[in-house]
Parts: C-alpha cells; sequence; structure tokens
C-alpha cells in the first residue's frame, strides 16, 4: 500500500475514540482513502460528531498521520490494514475489527492456529501455576499464546510461552509503544524477539479503562481457542470469554473452586456452554485433533515402570500438588533421608523438580 | 642494671621482650625506650603509684629499655615487667629472680587482667622460664600443659613471693571438660525442616560447607545455630587452638567443648572477618577455627569481602601481611552461607508472590562467584512452611544429641579411611583421592552415567556430589558408595531456579 493511503488509514483510525461507528460508516460505503484525501469534508456525511471533524482537520493540517507513520517506521512496527495484505484475516469473525493493527515483533505465527490464555490480574497461585503450564505445553505444541500482557493470569501464560521457546503476541489497550504494566519491560522485550506486541490505538495512547474491553476483542478474534483461566464474573477475561463465544471461537474454561470469588466467572461460563479444561494434556491432545482424543483414565506409563517407592510418592505429588520433604516423608511413612533419596531419582528421571525454596512438584 | 622477660602480642603469639631498667643518679625521671606505645608511655604513673603502696620510694633517673628495640610494642601488659624491673634494679626484690611477667596494674597494686593468657603461656613453656599472671588471666594460662605459672592479685602479693616471704601456689593444668548442657536452639526445639536436618547431619559428619536458601522467616538462622549441637566436641588440641586465638582477641573463654559459632554481619569489612589491623588481630574467620562461621544474607556482602574467603575455606589458614609484618592464622572452619532465593524473597512461595525480575534475581547471585559456590558442597533450601502445614507435623523430632553421636560415628569412620592421605574428613577430598579410593559401587556408576546427560552436572558439581554421597555412605556405615546415596547427594546439589 502506498504510504500517502496509510497514514490516511492512521489518521481515521485515531477518530475512533470520538465516533465509535465511523470506521463501520465507512466500511459500508466502500470509501477509498484516496477520496477522503481529495475532499476531506467528505467525511462530514459518515460523522455527526463534531470533535472527529475537528480532530480529522487538524489531523491533517498539523501532518500527524505523517509523522505517525515516520515514527512507525523508524520503530520498525508494522501497520496491518483491514481487507489488506497481511491483515489476520480471523479477525474478519468479529463484528468490528479494527481498522488496523500496530504491530511490533515478527509476523510469524499470525496465520497459525493460535492459542488465548486469559485471565484475571489477582489470581491465585493455582491459577498462576496453570497458566504458566499452559502457555508452556501450548507453545511447545508449536501455537502461538496470545494474551493480554497484565499481571497475574497473562503474564504468566507469555512467560510459560517464552520458557517453551515458542511463540507468544501480547495485545495492548494502549499504544504499542507504552509499556503498561511498566514492571512487564522485560517480559514485552522478551516477547517483542520471538513473537509480537500489537494494538489497535496509535502510538503514545496511555491506558485509559475502556481501551481494554475493546482489546479483548482482538484477543479472541486472533485465537482459534480462548482458554480463561481464572475470572471473577466482572472482569475482562470474561468479555473475552463471551465475544469468542458470540463469535463461534471454541472457548474453554478452566475449573475453580466455587466458593472463591477469583473463580466464580470462569465457572459461570463453563455452564454457559463453554468446555471445562480438566486436563491440560487432554486439552493439547483435543486441539491438536490427535487420535488418541481424551487421555484421563487411560493408562500413565510415566508412573507404571517406577520402583514402588518412587511410584508412591510420585503419585503422591501428583494428586496432592506440591509438598516439601516433611510432608512427603510423613505422608508416605519413611524417612527424611529415604524421601529425599527417592526425590534425587526421580528428578535424575526428569520427572519431578523443586517447585520452591525446599519443595518438590512433578513436572509437566 | 636489672633485666627481667615481658612480652608483647603479635597477631596469636606472644613475642618475648627484654625489660631492662638502668637506675642513674639525678633528678627523679622515668623514661621508657623501645617502640612503645601510648599505654605502654603512660604506665609510668601506674608503676610509680603502685610501687609506691609498698613503701618503695623511687628516686634518680629511670631509663628502662624494651629489647629488640625495633619491634613495636603495645598493650598495658608491660606494667608488671616494667615494676618488677624497677624493684629489682632497686633491690626490693633478689637479684637472682627471673621468669616472664605480663598484667597491668592498678593504682592501689591490684593486677588486672590482660589479653593474650594462652599465647602467654606457649612462650613461657618455649623459654622454659616461669610465668607470673594477673588473677583473672589463670584460667587461660593453666590451659597450657608443662609451665611454671603463678596468678597473683596484687604486687604485693608477687613481691613476697619473689622475696621467699611467702610462696604463691603454682597452677595447675586444667581444661575444661565436656558438658552434657543443651545448646539453644535443640534439633528437637525445630518444627520440620526434615530435609535440612538431615543436610546439616551430613553437613556435619563430612565438614561440607553450606548453603542455606530460604525464604525470609523460614528458620534459616536457628537451623544454622543449631548445627553447633550437632558438631563433635573440640578434642584437646583444638579447644587450645581455639582459646589461642580467643585469648590474643581478649575475649573470655569457653567453659565447655562446643566448637565456636561465629556470625558475622553483612556490613563487616574484610580486615574484621580475615584479620589485619596495625596489630595483626585475627578476624572472624580464625575466631570460628574448628567451628562454624555463619554468614547471613551472604548476598549483601561486599564482593571482595566474599572472594578473601576463597583460599582460607581451601586452605584451612589464612595469612595476613601488612606494613608492619605478616601473620598466618590457622582458619579452618565450616561455612554456613545464608541468603534468601531472590532480593525480595519470596521466589517460589506458596502464599507470598515475588515481585522480582528475571534480571533482579540474576544480579542478586552475581555476588557468589563459581568457585565460591564450589566450595559449598551442600545447598539446602527451606521451606517456609504454611500454617496448615506447621499444624500437619509430627513433633516428635530427634534431639541434637543422638544426631552428635552418629555424627561422631561417621567422623571417626572418615578418620580411620584417610588416616593415610592426611585428610581429617569428606570435605577435604582431593580429585586424585577422590578418583582411586572412593570406594564408588558398580550400580553407582551406572548411575551416575545414567544422570549424567539429564542433569547436566559440571565436573565441579560432580565432585561435590561424590563427596557428599561419600559422607552419607559414612553416615550409613557404607564401604561402598551406592547408587542410593548418590541419589540423595543428588537433592542437595542446589541451583536457583524454581521453575519446572
Amino acid at each position: 500500500m502506498k504510504d500517502e493511503d496509510l497514514s490516511v488509514f492512521l489518521a481515521l483510525n485515531s477518530l475512533k475514540q470520538f465516533d465509535g461507528n465511523l470506521i463501520a460508516a465507512l466500511r459500508l460505503r466502500s470509501i477509498a482513502p484516496s477520496d477522503l484525501m481529495s475532499s476531506p469534508s467528505l467525511l462530514r456525511e459518515f460523522t455527526n460528531s463534531e470533535k472527529a471533524m475537528e480532530r480529522w482537520y487538524e489531523v491533517l493540517s498539523s501532518g500527524w498521520h505523517l509523522r505517525e507513520l515516520e515514527s512507525c517506521k523508524k520503530k520498525g512496527i508494522k501497520i496491518l490494514v483491514f481487507n489488506e495484505e497481511g491483515y489476520p484475516s480471523s479477525l474478519n469473525r468479529l463484528s468490528n475489527p479494527p481498522l488496523l493493527l500496530y504491530w511490533w515483533g515478527r509476523l510469524e505465527g499470525i496465520k497459525k492456529f493460535a492459542v488465548a490464555v486469559v485471565g484475571t490480574r489477582r489470581c491465585s497461585n493455582y491459577g498462576r501455576r496453570i497458566a504458566h503450564m499452559l502457555g508452556f505445553k501450548v507453545a511447545e505444541e508449536g501455537f502461538p499464546v496470545v494474551s493480554g500482557g497484565a499481571f497475574g493470569i497473562d503474564e504468566k501464560a507469555h512467560r510459560g510461552a517464552l520458557k517453551a521457546q515458542g511463540v507468544t503476541i501480547a495485545v495492548f489497550g494502549t499504544g504499542v509503544d507504552q509499556c503498561y504494566p511498566s514492571k512487564n519491560l522485560p517480559l514485552f522485550d522478551e516477547i517483542k524477539e520471538s513473537g509480537a506486541l500489537i494494538s489497535e490505538y496509535p502510538l503514545g495512547t496511555k491506558g485509559m479503562p475502556w481501551n481494554f474491553p475493546e482489546r479483548n476483542r482482538i484477543i479472541a478474534g486472533l485465537s482459534d481457542v480462548v482458554v480463561i483461566v481464572e475470572a471473577p464474573i466482572k472482569s475482562g477475561a470474561m468479555i473475552t470469554g463471551r465475544i469468542a463465544m458470540e463469535c463461534g471461537i471454541e472457548t474453554w474454561s478452566v475449573p475453580g473452586r466455587i466458593d472463591e470469588g477469583v473463580a466464580k466467572g470462569s465457572n459461570l461460563i463453563i455452564f454457559d456452554g463453554a468446555y471445562p479444561l480438566v486436563d491440560v494434556d487432554s486439552f493439547i491432545h483435543l486441539i491438536k485433533g490427535s487420535p488418541e482424543g481424551f487421555l484421563i483414565g487411560k493408562k500413565e506409563d510415566k508412573a507404571e515402570e517406577l520402583p514402588p517407592e518412587e511410584k508412591q510418592i510420585y503419585e503422591m505429588l501428583r494428586e496432592k500438588g506440591d509438598r516439601t520433604v516433611d510432608n512427603i516423608a510423613g505422608e508416605c511413612k519413611i524417612s527424611p533421608a529415604l524421601a529425599l533419596e527417592m526425590l534425587g531419582k526421580l528428578e535424575s528421571r526428569g520427572l519431578v523438580a523443586t517447585t520452591g525454596p525446599g519443595r518438590w512438584g512433578i513436572r509437566f | 642494671m636489672s633485666c627481667i622477660y615481658g612480652l608483647t602480642l603479635r597477631g596469636i603469639d606472644a613475642l618475648p621482650v627484654e625489660v631492662e631498667v638502668c637506675l642513674t643518679g639525678g633528678l627523679f625521671s622515668i623514661s621508657i625506650v623501645g617502640l612503645a606505645d601510648t599505654a605502654i608511655k603512660e604506665s609510668r604513673e601506674r608503676v610509680r603509684i603502685s610501687l609506691g603502696t609498698l613503701g618503695i620510694k623511687l628516686k634518680g633517673h629511670i631509663s628502662v629499655n624494651l629489647a629488640p628495640a625495633d619491634l613495636p610494642k603495645e598493650g598495658a601488659l608491660l606494667d608488671l615487667p616494667i615494676a618488677v624491673g624497677i624493684a629489682k634494679e632497686v633491690g626490693f626484690i633478689p637479684e637472682g629472680v627471673n621468669g616472664i611477667f605480663m598484667g597491668e596494674l592498678a593504682l592501689d597494686g591490684r593486677l588486672r587482667k590482660v589479653r593474650g593468657g594462652v599465647p602467654a603461656a606457649f612462650l613461657a613453656r618455649q623459654l622454659g622460664l616461669p610465668l607470673f599472671v594477673p588473677r583473672g588471666n589463670v584460667a587461660d594460662v593453666s590451659m597450657v600443659q608443662g609451665v611454671e605459672a603463678y596468678g597473683c592479685s596484687n604486687i604485693g602479693e608477687l613481691f613476697c613471693h619473689l622475696r621467699g616471704e611467702k610462696t604463691l601456689q603454682k597452677l595447675d593444668f586444667t581444661l575444661p571438660q565436656a558438658k552434657e548442657i543443651a545448646v539453644e536452639p535443640d534439633f528437637a526445639d525445630i518444627k520440620g525442616q526434615a530435609a535440612a536436618k538431615r543436610g546439616l547431619e551430613i553437613a556435619a559428619a563430612g565438614h561440607h560447607n553450606v548453603f542455606l536458601v530460604g525464604a525470609p522467616g523460614s528458620g534459616k538462622t536457628m537451623l544454622a545455630k543449631a548445627l553447633r549441637g550437632i558438631l563433635p566436641p573440640l578434642s584437646d588440641d583444638e579447644l587450645i587452638e581455639a582459646m589461642r586465638i580467643r585469648s590474643a582477641r581478649g575475649l573470655p573463654l569457653e567453659t565447655d567443648r562446643f566448637r565456636p559459632f561465629r556470625s558475622v554481619h553483612h556490613t563487616s569489612s574484610a580486615v574484621a572477618i580475615c584479620g589485619g589491623g596495625i596489630d595483626l588481630k585475627p578476624g572472624e574467620l580464625s575466631l570460628a577455627h574448628r567451628g562454624v562461621l555463619f554468614l547471613d544474607e551472604i548476598t549483601e556482602f561486599r564482593r571482595d569481602v566474599i572472594e578473601a574467603l576463597r583460599q582460607p575455606l581451601e586452605d584451612g589458614c589464612i595469612t595476613v601481611s601488612r606494613a608492619s609484618g605478616s601473620a598466618t592464622y590457622p582458619a579452618s572452619v565450616l561455612l554456613i552461607a545464608a541468603c534468601n532465593p531472590c532480593p525480595c524473597g519470596y521466589l517460589g512461595d506458596t502464599v507470598k508472590e515475588c515481585t522480582c525480575s528475571p534480571g533482579d534475581i540474576d544480579r542478586y547471585f552475581k555476588k557468589l562467584s563459581g568457585p565460591i559456590l564450589d566450595r559449598i558442597d551442600l545447598h539446602l533450601q527451606i521451606p517456609r512452611l504454611t500454617p496448615e502445614e506447621l499444624l500437619e507435623l509430627d513433633s516428635d523430632a530427634e534431639n541434637s544429641s543422638a544426631i552428635r553421636y552418629r555424627v561422631m560415628r561417621a567422623r571417626s569412620i572418615q578418620l580411620e579411611r584417610w588416616r593415610h592421605f592426611g585428610i581429617k574428613c569428606n570435605a577435604e577430598l582431593t580429585e586424585r583421592i577422590m578418583k582411586k579410593y572412593l570406594g564408588l559401587s558398580k550400580d553407582g556408576r551406572a548411575f551416575l552415567k545414567s544422570i549424567g546427560a539429564s542433569l547436566r552436572l559440571t565436573g565441579r558439581g560432580l565432585s561435590r556430589v561424590l563427596k557428599v554421597a561419600r559422607t552419607i555412605a559414612d553416615l550409613a556405615g557404607d564401604k561402598a558408595v551406592k547408587d542410593s546415596h548418590l541419589a540423595e547427594a543428588l537433592a542437595y546439589r542446589g541451583g536457583f531456579s524454581f521453575e519446572r
């Protein structure tokens, strides 16, 4: 696309905050950017917003759109425009796909089968662990992991994917050059290396509260499967899940405890028709379409061949989660020295690992 | 001219100082020469007045020469020899009197305790002279065998003895005995932490250095302190070595046989830890000789301080060189280093979330160089227990003396085995000895081969695992190192990442 046209799209995109229907209206009448450039007042016909018109003239007269394009080029940020080549066609499933996307990073993964892992910022340790595990296993299979770059579930999902050296995409509710939350800057730098940071907002846009729900539709739209790990009833992840279900995108939710607010929403969405994600390995098998299908209840070979003492500890850890040596020795009724010996053997088999100071858990 | 002996301290050694006194006519004055420090220069007042209490009136010019002239001398412990020398010169005590004197004088003639009793006794034994010390120094002086030593509470008592009017009691050789007093905290007082306790037992048995990693409040300091209670009591020789250093530093002596435990704060300087200063005092490292040196928050120490530990940890002694000379101190310690798993302290915690970035954590452990970590065989992780976990625990933990018994048995096995190699415990094993005489069993070798690839052990990591496995086998009383011992040793090899 010509730079001129591209800059007009950038200008139009910046009006979105004043008139949300403008883009749809233009799309309906298939107005070309060159038409608008030749007669800027044409825009009047599509909007009633005075502010949008004001901004439109201001942008054109000040050349903001040209500068924006220039700084994108300088930073290596690509602009993907609706209906043009390179634009992720999966976004077309949305009722209001973004006019354009700022795409900072690699374009790989754009056409691939992608999995969104989303959830609340204030999650439990359990949620954090599952998000990390999901990110890791999904990325290990070669699927890009899409999330929102926030603290909590999002962060862990990204990190899991990075740990598996896979591709992960963070969709921002701010300008793509903003770092929100700022503590995640190192994470975003890492994501940019192998995956991408994307946003529909102009550079420098600060995080306004209404941007984030709007951004969630992109997370859903980019993905073929959406997984909600932990979400209270009122949360961005629930919005992502609802949009996904409305658009017919496969939606999964990790069941949580029913007496904890943090999982109320993610449990509710299961009731509403999302698949309950009861086993990560089975989930991976199912989205891959492997012939084995659902794994739970089928014989697991990992533990079968172990000597009895190791098997006892391994199965205990698998059932009860992470344990200290005290708990392991106590529950298996063996001496701490023997417990450590067995853990050493299990570790050398690659079955367990230390998950915190003095705490052991199974490896996934 | 009269001449008797005093002494001055140089590190943990006492050096003889000849005190020569010469009286010439003229107005009364005392001058002291021979590189004396201010405390000695001021002693003329103490000497004059305390001699006055005995009715000795000094007249004429008194010259005191401290020989050798080029050796700097320090401390008030030369008060007594100067007083005795003057008394001899004026004829108050007989001409033939000789001996080594040490002590600080009070104005009423009493003798005050000084530091360096044990080194002084060694000097007296070496020179074959009787030693006269203040009453307060009796305990340290009597620790050395084969010394003719006397303790006196004031200068009058001493002079009576020297004039043959009333003899002092010769001191008997006595060493503090091993008493069954509980060291606080006892292992039985520590709830849970079975893995850490087991690790400390192995450390005590093989004299391995220990690294404790755990969240704040998980009990690292308590565990480190409890280690003292499971170490074997000091032998006679070790006790005297340790007391010699304490005495030279002027610290009160131990009355039992428990090993020293020195906890050092992370603001300490390299001099405070390694020793030094103008008078070449031994540092914390030497005070912990034959005992435990505990460095809490080791990552907060200055880097040069940590690096300075490398050589003494290897050699068991430290040589301090300064402009005023150099001295070598024994510094054979069991090092316990402790730190948090990350700067905020909550990495891998079950309740609180860690707020550190990977970069923060990297920087935190950067302080610990490879060479230092290579000298620490056991890495123990201390979990912070949740309240539920604490309640779940059984309360019947083993007490320290039961563990100490096993430790001592394992130590005697090692002593016997390594008799001909010039080493005492498994921690001192060299690669060469390990290769030939470790006693690795066939299944052990096969196990090592099978794990080599999956755990990515380095050469040094492997030798640490082997040493620890040897100690585990010794604790179990096994001649051969089996795969089960190696598997347990693997659990102590450490690492700082807690991701699966």
